[in-house]
């Protein structure tokens, strides 16, 4: 009798840990589906973010090239016929502490 | 029966073929156990290998050169990502690739890139640091055996302007020149490796570990203001072409803290633009190129004077009849000055006069004191191929003492002089040279800042200086209006194989604004002029005015002698303000009554 029921407990144990077993098998299967989904979105993510560092520099660079001094300098002079205040045309705002007061 | 009988007879051998037919059966189930489950280096490492060598593989992690940028955060130098097309000729189909296509693709002849597929190794550029949109269409042909690679390229935005200070790099992004080179292992960034599960189609499927991290170099933030540093170039291109001369260079210091603010030469190159690279034009002529300084450096000889107390500022020195023989030598001024103070000895650079001056001091007290000031020691600027200069032995000779007096028989470069000159300006104490931005609030206790000669001497000096660059001095193109200048002109033969030549100079001035209170120091040396004016006078006065009177503007350095140009100072200027306030108000009442608003 006894031998029957331990063999009927340890066949218990066995489909309860063939279940856990399925289960678990099941949730690596899906967590690494999960890992690829998301190691595409990563991929794709940081693929868009290198193209974003290439548009970042050419940005950078157009920038630059627009706010080259000399270019500047041209503009001003040349086409807006701006210039250089002279001497007496300054004046010269100096602070009084005791006029702040 | 017959037929029964000879199975019968033969019927043993099948026995042995059972046997063989089972030993290759164990030996195939040992060599499937060998493989899966003994860690041996015929099991299971074998076939680990054998896997890995497939799918796995090692990726760099790109991470780009840090920036260069001046005080303001204007880029200097800044890398951008580009793409390099690299082929594996192994694995390349010759004869079904669409070799003209491709070529196009890259811009290069067929020839060349055929020349390149037919090579032998397993790892070819085909084309280095692409345009990343041009790039990209050969990604999309997905030719077999062609790969793209993220590389960083180097951009010079200032250009010309500022080249020879940060120098420039390699295609492999190595310093090479300049601040690029000194500071190479600052500004290095180095990539990183993982290892990553690659598919068939060169895709990454899976990260399986960072190997080692990238790391990335650090900013480097130079003490240039950008805004200065283009005045300067500007205007020494300028003067260099009028002049015909054949280079020149500025320094500008801030008298204060003693960073450089700008560092200008003349002949310069494009540093994005390798095939211009002419090495004569890459010198960085402001720190590198050594040269006897000439009158520059009466100053200080005038200030040795003043500190041997012998001297002071009512102190007159016979200078007739303007020539001087030492030792059976000339020396000699352009007229007979007669007797004359010291602020007329600079102004009218008077080499008899400040001879006689150093003939009468005790020893070497001005060679001392030329040591003391920096000129030909090295600057510490942390720039590379500074030349640190020559200052001679003290001898005790009044020949000696003459010569050192106006400046000849020593040799400096530009940044050691303006360093010395900030000494004048500082008030006799001596700051070390900075390219880098340094933080606004220096440690005082950290500082190294030297006393060289009293306040009182170094102000007077000052004061003495300004009459070089009034009516009547030899500076008075360096004049500039508004503001008080302090400086000195100098005129020297260049050296040339056979010594001095008597027709080829170098021109420069050296000069401290607002001389009232200072702050910045500028030195312009112009070599070889070939026009008609070869005097610093002429030929470098008009440079550092033009230049200074720009930088004091930019750095919102208010004029110290509003009376020259008759400034209005702030009541009257803020109730004119008022007052036309006040009446364009009355305008806009006027309107709004009339309905025109």
């Amino acid at each position: 009798m006894s031998m029957f029921n331990r063999s009927r407990s340890y066949l218990q144990a066995i489909a309860i840990l063939l279940v856990l077993v399925t289960v678990t098998a099941l949730a690596v299967v899906y967590s690494s589906f999960n890992t690829r989904q998301l190691f595409i979105q990563l991929q794709a993510l940081q693929a868009k973010a290198a193209a974003q560092q290439v548009t970042q520099g050419r940005l950078l660079l157009e920038s630059s090239a627009w706010s080259s001094l000399s270019s500047i300098e041209n503009t001003a002079r040349n086409q807006l016929s701006m210039r250089e205040p002279s001497a007496q045309q300054l004046v010269v705002a100096t602070i009084d502490a005791r006029a702040a007061h | 029966m017959v037929y029964k009988n000879r199975l019968d007879k033969w019927s043993w051998r099948v026995y042995p073929l059972w046997l063989i037919l089972l030993i290759a059966l164990f030996a195939i189930i040992f060599r499937l156990a060998q493989l899966q489950l003994f860690d041996t280096e015929n099991g299971r490492i074998f076939l680990q290998q054998q896997g890995d060598a497939r799918v796995v593989r090692n990726e760099q992690i790109p991470v780009s050169r840090a920036e260069i940028v001046d005080r303001n955060g204007y880029l200097l130098a800044v890398s951008s990502p580009v793409k390099t097309v690299w082929a594996n000729p192994r694995l390349i189909d010759r004869d079904n690739l669409a070799l003209t296509e491709l070529a196009n693709l890259l811009s290069l002849p067929v020839a060349e890139v055929e020349k390149k597929l037919s090579s032998k190794s397993s790892f070819v550029y085909l084309r280095r640091q692409m345009d990343p949109q041009q790039a990209e269409l050969v990604a999309e042909k997905k030719y077999p055996g062609i790969f793209l690679k993220t590389e960083y390229k180097r951009f010079y935005p200032a250009g010309e302007v500022v080249s020879h200070l940060v120098g420039f790099t390699d295609i492999d992004e190595r310093g090479q020149e300049g601040i690029e080179l000194s500071y190479d292992e600052v500004l290095r960034s180095r990539s990183g490796l993982k290892q990553v599960m690659r598919n068939a189609h060169h895709e990454n499927i899976k990260n399986i570990k960072l190997l080692s991290p990238a790391s990335e170099g650090q900013k480097i933030t130079l003490s240039i203001d950008m805004r200065l540093q283009y005045v300067a170039y500007r205007e020494l291109k300028s003067a260099v072409a009028n002049h015909q001369a054949s280079s020149g260079s500025i320094v500008i210091l801030d008298t204060q803290t003693g960073e450089v603010l700008a560092l200008a030469n003349q002949p310069s190159y494009n540093a994005n633009d390798r095939k211009q690279f002419i090495p004569e034009h890459m010198r960085n002529r402001g720190i590198i190129d050594l040269y006897e300084p000439g009158s520059v450096v009466k100053p200080f000889t005038i200030m040795a004077a003043l500190e041997s107390g012998n001297y002071d500022l009512a102190s007159t020195i016979d200078t007739s009849p303007g020539k001087l023989y030492i030792n059976n030598k000339l020396v000699s001024d352009e007229r007979d000055y007669g007797e004359i103070d010291l602020a007329a000895i600079l102004s009218k650079s008077s080499n008899v006069g400040t001879s006689k001056i150093a003939i009468g001091l005790g020893d070497d007290q001005l060679l001392n004191l030329f040591a003391k000031l920096g000129l030909g020691e090295h600057s510490a600027s942390g720039f590379p191929g500074e030349q640190s200069g020559y200052l001679p032995r003290y001898k005790d000779d009044a020949l000696f003492k003459a010569t050192l007096s106006f400046g000849h028989g020593l040799t400096v470069n530009s940044v050691q002089l303006a360093r010395a000159y900030a000494v004048i300006a500082n008030h006799g104490v001596k700051q070390p040279i900075s390219l880098l931005r340094l933080a606004d609030q220096r440690d005082t206790s950290e500082t190294h800042a030297i006393d060289i000669v009293s306040s009182a001497t170094a102000d007077k000096v000052l004061r003495l200086m300004q009459g070089v660059a009034e009516t009547g001095g030899t500076g008075i193109k360096a004049a500039i209006k508004g503001y008080s200048v302090a400086g000195k002109t100098g005129t020297t033969h260049k050296v040339g194989d056979l010594g001095y030549e008597g027709s080829r100079y170098r021109a420069s001035f050296a000069g401290i604004v607002p001389a009232s209170s200072p702050r910045l120091v500028a030195v312009v040396t112009i070599d070889d002029p070939a026009g008609d004016e070869y005097f610093g006078g002429d030929v470098a006065a008009p440079v550092f005015s033009r230049v200074m009177a720009s930088a004091l503007r930019l750095m919102n350095i208010p004029p110290d002698r509003a009376d020259q140009i008759g400034v209005p100072q702030l009541k009257t200027a803020s109730q004119q303000i008022y007052e036309k306030s006040k009446a364009s108000l009355k305008v806009d009442d006027a309107r709004v009554k009339h309905g025109s608003v």
